[in-house]
């Protein structure tokens, strides 16, 4: 039934917020890592969204409702923040320290931006909720 | 009145509102998306799906073929990352199509009622 395909879709459209919040709270939670088990301080992370055809919903030709996932997790290349701090372990021998390339206003407006998405998709599934239990009522 | 063109214009129209519930689901779970173009079915690619042979020349006929019924990319404002999604016009959209939807089954349903009783009543 196509309007249960379209929940799936605003489902996928819900994940990969969600998974855009994950990456972002991560990166909030480090913004003051300096150690890796890669070495070297935390490199901030991004997610890559691309929409996805939804095969079961391909009926005939032009109806193509595109779904939407996260298909990479991305380091951010810019320059660490250095600091000078003679006094922290991780310094070098000039005294000093590289903190991860987070923002914090920056992952604030994206956690803000995610949360709006989210809800639009709830909005959205709310809506074809309505429409379906308009349909079941049809019998009665 | 069971094979009424009444009834088969309001499936189609139906049909027609899911399938663009689904457009419209998709242009909200892709508005942060980059390179994504949002995708609509407008007023008038519904209208040209109109049969217009009536019983009469000057009367719009009651036939939707929603397998004609084509996407377009819609052409409105493309932001920085070339995503064309805008979240209120969508909301917006998804508001009235359910709407309509809901218009739609309800007029069915009083439809139907009216087919019940004349049979249950008519006895």
């Amino acid at each position: 039934m196509s309007l249960l395909s379209a929940i799936d879709i605003n489902a996928m459209g819900m994940k990969a917020q969600r998974q855009r919040v994950d990456v972002s709270t991560s990166n909030l939670a480090n913004a003051r890592t300096t150690r890796t088990a890669d070495g070297g301080p935390y490199r901030r992370q991004d997610v890559v969204f691309q929409s996805t055809s939804f095969a079961q919903t391909l009926d005939s030709e032009g109806w193509s409702p595109r779904g939407v996932e996260v298909v990479a997790v991305v380091d951010d290349p810019t320059d660490f923040i250095d600091s000078y701090e003679p006094g922290h372990p991780d310094a070098d021998e000039n005294g000093i320290v590289l903190y991860p390339n987070v923002n914090a206003m920056q992952e604030m407006a994206n956690l803000a931006g995610a949360s709006r998405s989210y809800q639009a998709n709830i909005s959205a599934i709310s809506v074809l909720k309505t429409m379906i239990q308009r349909t079941l009522d049809l019998g009665r | 009145m069971i094979e009424s063109p009444l009834l088969n214009f309001i499936e189609n129209r139906l049909d027609v509102s899911a399938k663009r519930q689904q457009l419209i689901s998709g242009n909200i779970a892709n508005v942060d998306t980059p390179g994504y173009l949002a995708q609509d079915v407008t007023f008038d690619q519904q209208m040209a799906m109109l049969n217009l042979s009536g019983t009469s020349s000057g009367h719009l006929g009651l036939s939707v073929d929603s397998a004609g019924i084509r996407v377009t990319d819609s052409s409105s404002e493309v932001k920085p990352n070339g995503n064309s999604v805008d979240l209120d016009r969508e909301l917006t959209e998804s508001t009235k199509n359910g709407l309509e939807f809901v218009m739609l089954m309800q007029f069915l349903q009083n439809k139907l009622r009216t087919m019940r009783s004349s049979i249950t009543e008519g006895a």
